[in-house]
């Protein structure tokens, strides 16, 4: 079964691992001050709860998370592919549709969760969703800001949600291993999680005039597999600038 | 025979760089303190997961309780949700020196923590919340109507 622990939290652990350093890369760069704070800090925080699911596991006997975070090959991460995707062009509305997508599913799935009956996982759930309830309050309220505002956000927002959706759908792919996990009373379907976020994204995404619906399959195949290992083009380039440091003197003390 | 009240009270002297007028005890970071002989037991329950000064507390901890003879195990717990119930009074009354503006609603949502919140330095209920994060995980950044001026609000998890 620690495999299959193994499989789960770092599911969990490398999705925001990855967004925290894509959030991360927005240091200088907001649009406005104020922005540049939040997605710095947002990032910061999702660090740090990688860093805690990762602790999960080293309690076990298994890596320490730095050994996870800055010493494993592309090919044992297991992030969602919309956390790989990059700041191309530093487009805003991109970032900020990512972080709404994202931060309603981990609502939704750290409320699943604080049920684990794994029971350090249901413990670590609870801390988490008092810390995320500012991440999703913060992307809900620009998303609906922006989404009212004038034609060029509204535009912007909509190619954003558009080229993310396919993604955001596959945050829920099943995981390897799942039907042991549900079995065990660890977490729901991973089918089950995305109807109710589903219902959390749908309101708001309708009341700014966004249709939402399943991505068509022949979208989806080509893009799926991140659960089983399988990486997508961007994180190579990513896993080598986030490792370039620890990597240059790897027995250095932090 | 050293007691855990002892040792709590020796860790007064452990302070967060960034908010050095409270310690960890008025903080409500300190959690289960054992003592075996000359070995201690520290829970050091972090206010969000994601403190850089996590580590460095930790090693404050052991140096404190080593002047003292002590060989100290501090474990990070991040299973426990840091609660501002926790906070002392001493540890409010630290927070307010330190410039902060303090949340009048603890728990239930961000919108409440936000609400009902007054300029810490002209008193003016004139405020709005410019954003819910700020230099460190645990501040959130208002501006005053009444003086002009920004002022940071201290935010616990909710």
């Amino acid at each position: 079964m620690l495999e299959t622990l193994e499989i789960l939290l770092l599911s969990l652990a490398d999705d925001d691992l990855i967004l925290g350093h894509r959030h991360a890369e927005w240091i200088g760069l907001g649009p406005i001050l104020e922005e540049d704070i939040a997605f710095a800090s947002i990032g910061q925080d999702e660090i740090g709860h990688a860093q805690a699911y990762y602790q999960l596991l080293t309690d076990l006997g298994l890596p320490t998370p730095d050994e996870y975070a800055f010493k494993r090959p592309a090919e044992r991460f297991r992030c969602a592919h919309l956390v790989e995707l990059p700041n191309t062009d530093y487009d805003y509305a991109q970032a900020l549709m990512r972080h709404f997508l994202y931060d309603a599913a981990e609502q939704v799935r750290l409320q699943a969760l604080r049920q684990s009956r794994y029971e350090p996982l249901a413990g670590l759930a609870e801390r988490l969703l008092r810390e995320e309830k500012y991440h999703w309050l913060h992307a809900r309220t620009w998303v609906e800001k922006l989404g009212h505002s004038t034609e060029e956000a509204y535009l912007r927002l909509k190619s954003a949600y558009h080229l993310l959706w396919p993604y955001a759908w596959l945050l829920f792919e099943e995981l390897p291993q799942e039907a042991a996990m549900v079995e065990a009373g660890w977490l729901p379907p991973n089918a089950e999680l995305r109807s109710r976020w589903l219902e959390l994204i749908t309101p708001i995404l309708a009341g700014i005039g966004f249709e939402v619906g399943p991505p068509a399959s022949e979208v989806l195949l080509p893009l799926q597999g991140a659960r089983h290992g399988l990486r997508s083009p961007h994180f190579e380039a990513l896993l080598a600038e986030m490792t370039e440091v620890s990597a240059s003197e790897p027995e250095a003390e932090w | 025979m050293v007691t855990p009240k002892e040792v709590r009270q020796w860790l007064q002297a452990v302070r967060d760089p960034e908010i050095p007028h409270v310690s960890i005890v008025d903080m409500g970071m300190v959690g289960e303190v054992t003592v075996e002989g000359e070995k201690v037991r520290v829970e050091l329950i972090p206010t969000y997961a994601g403190c850089p000064a996590i580590k460095l507390l930790q090693a404050e901890i052991q140096a404190v309780l080593a002047s003292k003879g002590l060989e100290a195990e501090v474990e990070v717990n991040y299973q426990r949700p840091w609660r501002a119930e926790a906070v002392t009074p001493a540890g409010w009354a630290g927070l307010r020196r330190a410039g902060f503006a303090l949340p009048k609603h603890l728990s239930g949502d961000p919108d409440a923590l936000f609400a009902d919140i007054s300029c810490p330095r002209c008193g003016s209920t004139a405020v709005s919340l410019s954003t819910p994060f700020g230099p460190t995980a645990c501040r959130a950044i208002f501006r005053c109507h009444n003086c002009g001026e920004a002022f940071e609000l201290f935010k616990p998890p909710v």
